[in-house]
């Protein structure tokens, strides 16, 4: 297949971490294609609901390097620190049968070093090619995915659960879409998390211009892995969550059944 | 440049010695450009996956060198020879460590296009086979996919493919490629072979980026003051400011 990038946006605590992660294992067990996942949060939720220990982030290798630059020792020039951006980041992805998972760590505390910064976003980008899917687990805001991630994702797939407040903050980060401050992509479309019944999903659409992708119904088994601190993989497939997770995935055009 | 005539002396040492004590060191066939046509690439890079690598060459956790020894002295470089030292590709499943050296004789390369021609190896764009490399650390890190080796990919392609690539970019008199498989401490034994080369690149390096002549604080100021080479490289540059 052509390969896709879908990223994951919302609020902190709206389940971006297990949709992304769900979305990983359904189209892992499939077994067709090779997948990307990046986990662009900073509070690395992803790897280890995907049951991968990150050795190394992409934020270890550039203050590596800036530890380097301001100890005033030589970094070569732009092809020399490009195969080193490029071998660095390489030996950070941990590879997993058609998986591959790469860390983006936390965001960058002081000083301004645009090149580095613009250097591995395009290790990334160039990295994601080589696979069919790449599904990038983003931060509470949306300003990192493009600043450290990569500039244009195919769908941008915004969730909230229930409350006000995380409605409000996909609304804002539609507007930044529509408005060309975020993330280029080609389509918008919500999740709404933790749903109680169908009727709050349509009062929710009454009062927001986003595209409906599904909803996820409340699922004890997912507090009871995130509160034992289990990795996905072995989530039962039949469980509501995910049977509404393989649905979603319909809907981005994405089937993860075998047939 | 005279700098790794002595270097190459050591090298043909220690490649009696592997002999010496039974290592399989193999003479691989120079001139199969033929077998080199069915891996030319895409013009992009390949990367190869985990998944879908046969094997690991110079893999971050096991030893790996890539090393430039330039000559002017051409009868020190068996020109077209390709050596191995270990196993081959197809006879090695999971990581190998890797030490990838090339003899070059030329009596028209520059002292400064010693850096481009080291670059220049880590440059191949054969199919199946992917390349990540620090050339500062004179580190290479390959992978060859499965597909590649069930369509034949072995050292012979790899060092035909290094040949056609060098003699293409650069003028040289002669060429000779040798490749050592056989363990780690194997390879790590080189490190002692291209200390110079590691130090003279890093020389080479400071001066062209930083124009800093400043001898006295210089961590290279040793392998300058021994090789003459970079005097002369640095007093061009000198007079060119």
């Amino acid at each position: 297949m052509e390969g896709k990038i879908i990223a994951v946006c919302g609020k902190g605590g709206v389940g971006k971490t297990f949709l992304t992660a769900a979305m990983v294992k359904l189209l892992v067990d499939k077994g067709d294609w090779k997948i990307l996942a990046i986990d662009a949060d900073p509070s690395f939720g992803l790897a280890p609901v995907l049951g991968v220990k990150v050795k190394k982030t992409v934020d270890d290798i550039r203050n590596d390097l800036i530890d380097t630059i301001i100890k005033g020792e030589r970094t070569g020039d732009k092809s020399e620190l490009l195969s080193r951006l490029d071998y660095e980041v390489f030996d950070a992805l941990e590879e997993n049968a058609n998986l591959a998972v790469l860390a983006i760590g936390r965001p960058e505390d002081e000083g301004c070093y645009c090149q580095v910064n613009d250097l591995l976003k395009d290790i990334i980008e160039s990295l994601s090619k080589n696979f069919d899917l790449v599904l990038i687990d983003g931060e509470a805001g949306i300003e990192q995915i493009n600043r450290r991630v990569m500039k244009t994702v195919d769908d941008l797939v915004l969730i909230s659960d229930t409350s006000a407040k995380g409605i409000n903050v996909v609304s804002a980060i539609k507007k930044l879409v529509d408005t060309r401050k975020a993330v280029e992509c080609r389509r918008v479309g919500l999740v709404i998390n933790r749903v109680g019944s169908r009727e709050v999903v349509d009062r929710i659409l009454n009062g927001v211009s986003l595209d409906l992708l599904g909803w996820i119904p409340e699922d004890d088994r997912v507090r009871e892995y995130d509160f034992n601190n289990k990795p996905i993989t072995d989530f039962p497939e039949t469980s509501p969550s995910l049977v509404a997770v393989r649905q979603i995935l319909e809907e981005l055009g994405l089937r993860s059944d075998s047939a | 440049m005279k700098a790794f005539d002595q270097d190459i002396t050591r090298l043909r040492k220690y490649i009696a010695q592997k002999r010496e004590i039974g290592q399989k060191v193999r003479c691989l066939n120079s001139q199969n450009g033929e077998a080199l046509s069915s891996f030319s690439g895409e013009g992009k890079p390949s990367i190869v996956l985990r998944e879908d690598t046969w094997v690991e060459l110079g893999n971050p956790e096991t030893a790996s060198l890539a090393v430039v020894l330039l000559t002017e002295s051409l009868a020190l470089v068996n020109d077209g020879a390709i050596s191995l030292v270990g196993p081959d590709i197809q006879e090695a499943k999971g990581m190998l460590p890797f030490a990838q050296i090339l003899l070059v004789g030329s009596t028209t390369v520059k002292d400064e296009d010693y850096r481009k021609l080291n670059s220049a190896q880590y440059e191949l764009d054969l199919k199946g086979y992917m390349i990540k490399s620090l050339p500062s650390r004179l580190s290479i890190w390959g992978r060859v996919s499965k597909d590649s080796v069930q369509d034949g990919l072995s050292f012979e392609v790899l060092g035909n493919a290094l040949v056609d690539s060098l003699r293409s970019r650069f003028d040289l008199q002669s060429l000779e490629v040798i490749f050592v498989t056989s363990n780690e401490d194997d390879v790590k034994e080189l490190g002692d072979i291209s200390h110079k080369a590691r130090r003279i690149l890093g020389a080479m390096n400071k001066m062209v980026e930083e124009l800093s002549f400043n001898c006295s604080s210089c961590e290279y100021s040793d392998v300058c003051s021994e090789v003459l080479e970079l005097k002369k490289m640095r007093q061009r540059l000198l007079e060119s400011r």
